[in-house]
């Protein structure tokens, strides 16, 4: 499902990813963990082809993801993955709901549809009732829920967390692994880049990859 | 004659541009034919990737503003006209060098292989698996040699101009006694270019879009000699005046515009239809539905003028 043959990739005087090789199977749920700077952002932004490998190959769900021109890639990016980013890139200026629906804007569903489903997964993840607020009002673990809701809407096969828990206390932390065992029991494939013990010792992760610098 | 006249600089200028974008097409494309190999996952297959991608966008824009620069070209020799003793419109313009005439025949071909290329173009970007960029760039050096003539010949036509001397007006140039070619294409004109576009119905109804692109060349060539010798008399109301330029001009109401415009819509993208086919083995069938509808608004534009020239005079000329 995620599969990195021989990946590496070269900044301009960093090469944070060399002959990187990892497989992942569907439903799997994955930890990356290894030091700040040791590449883990940028295996994300190469899973989700938000960015091109120097060199080596990479298969997401069934897709050569290293090689998709820029049109093909925001395709594949809208079909099949989430993303919730380590700051979770919110439009703070919009309403709750604005936010989760955002990836659905160049869809052609319905805008009825949409708003079900933004509501059937706020409803799940506990922020239903704030729906109609500004987004940058909301306090950081409630962001954090919007940034899940909004990776999650359109329903995909792949999803990437990078750092969920760096801003979160004790008990949202819990929460939030509550959250991605639901993830993980729906059958997604799930790959978290982390490097907080209590996430990589919690028991839900049935791989974890050391990234090494 | 001066190439600081604006539009004929305006066009050095477009081929100063066009010429450096070939450049570096062709660098690129040496490149592509030696080493492209889209299984591979190597440093340097996904940097031939990266630049495959730029070179085709730069193209993509230098081929497409081939395709106006070419009314361009055509309004300007029309205005230079005025300058030369004897000409009357762009063809005693062609016809002062030379060169005119190869100029002529290869900024029709370049034309033409531009719309081929920017298809291929088409098509391959849009599948993510890039199957027809190593003949996309195969093509390159031929483009590059093309261009470079026409550019060649664009240079030594408007050097060699000289005001002074007279030159022949369409009404000579056109003439049906001048050479054999000249007289069969005459008299034939009708019967060809009524050939031609049973061909290409038939090819476009028996869905064969390789003979449907063929028979688009014939028709390109049929449809010019027909409206030199077939309709542009009943344009200009005189059997005697046969040109295929005059009717660009203002007094004519810009009428030849639309002739080269749907001549040339119908049959490029029916060309570039069956070329297309020949490399992907599949049909562009709405390419191919355009190109007929072009090439029907071509033949009822042909039809127009001397049939309402007969409605109003109740004789042909
Ligand atoms: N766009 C970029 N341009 C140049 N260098 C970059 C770029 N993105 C990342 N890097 C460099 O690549 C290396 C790896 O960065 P990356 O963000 O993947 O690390 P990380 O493991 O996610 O770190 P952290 O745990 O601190 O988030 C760093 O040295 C970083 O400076
Ligand atoms: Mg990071």
């Amino acid at each position: 499902m995620i599969k990195f043959t021989s990946v590496t990739k070269k900044y301009k005087d960093v090469t944070p990813l060399e002959n990187f090789s990892m497989d992942i199977a569907a439903g799997e749920t994955a930890i990356l963990s290894g030091r700040s700077g040791s590449g883990k952002t940028t295996i994300l932004a190469l899973a989700a082809a938000l960015t091109r490998p120097t060199s080596g190959n990479i298969e997401v769900n069934s897709k050569q993801t290293a090689k998709l021109p820029e049109e093909f890639a925001s395709l594949f990016r809208r079909e099949s993955v989430g993303i919730i980013f380590q700051n979770y890139n919110l439009m703070p200026n919009l309403t709750t709901l604005d936010n989760v629906t955002l990836p659905l804007l160049p869809t052609k569903i319905p805008f009825r549809q949409q708003r079900e489903r933004a509501f059937a997964l706020m409803e799940k993840l506990g922020i239903a009732d704030k729906a109609k607020t500004i987004a940058g009002r909301l306090s950081g673990g409630e962001q954090q829920r919007i940034a899940i809701a909004r990776a999650l809407i359109n329903n995909p096969p792949v999803v990437l967390a990078d750092e969920p828990t760096s801003n979160l206390d004790a008990k949202l932390t819990e929460n939030l692994l509550e959250i991605f065992a639901g993830i993980k029991a729906e059958g997604r494939t799930l790959l978290i880049a982390t490097h907080d013990k209590v996430v990589t010792e919690s028991g839900i992760a049935d791989k974890i990859i050391r990234t090494e610098l | 004659m001066s190439f600081l006249i604006p539009d004929i600089f305006v066009q050095m200028i477009l081929y100063a541009v066009l010429t450096f974008f070939l450049c570096i097409s062709l660098f690129v494309s040496s490149r592509v034919i030696f080493h492209w190999d889209f299984s591979n996952t190597s440093e340097k297959q996904y940097l031939l990737e990266k630049q495959t991608y730029l070179v085709s966008v730069l193209m993509k824009y230098a081929f497409a503003i081939n395709i106006p620069a070419f009314l361009i070209f055509i309004y300007s020799n029309d205005k230079l006209s005025a300058y030369l003793t004897g000409a009357m419109c762009a063809a005693g313009v062609l016809n002062a060098t030379v060169y005119g005439k190869y100029l002529i025949i290869f900024k029709i071909i370049n034309l033409y292989l531009s719309a081929v290329w920017l298809t291929v173009n088409h098509f391959d970007t849009r599948l993510e698996t890039m199957p027809y960029t190593t003949v996309k760039f195969r093509m390159i050096p031929m483009l590059f040699a093309t261009f470079c003539m026409e550019g060649t010949l664009f240079i030594m036509h408007f050097a060699s101009i000289d005001p002074a001397v007279p030159v022949s007006c369409c009404n000579v140039i056109f003439a049906e006694d001048t050479s054999v070619l000249r007289m069969f294409f005459s008299e034939h004109a009708v019967s060809l270019f009524a050939a031609a576009f049973i061909l290409t119905s038939a090819a476009f109804l028996l869905k064969r879009p390789v003979l449907y692109g063929a028979a688009n060349i014939l028709y390109a060539a049929a449809g010019i000699a027909v409206l030199i010798y077939g309709v542009s008399p009943y344009i200009y109301e005189l059997p005697t005046h046969k040109c295929p330029f005059c009717i660009l001009q203002s007094g004519y109401g810009y009428a030849g515009y639309w002739f080269y415009i749907a001549l040339f819509g119908g049959t490029a993208s029916g060309i570039s239809a069956g070329v297309q086919t020949c490399i992907s083995g599949k049909a562009p069938k709405r390419m191919i539905t355009v190109s007929m509808v072009c090439n029907c608004a071509y033949l009822l534009l042909c039809a127009w003028y001397p049939a309402s020239y007969y409605l109003t005079n109740g004789t042909w000329l």
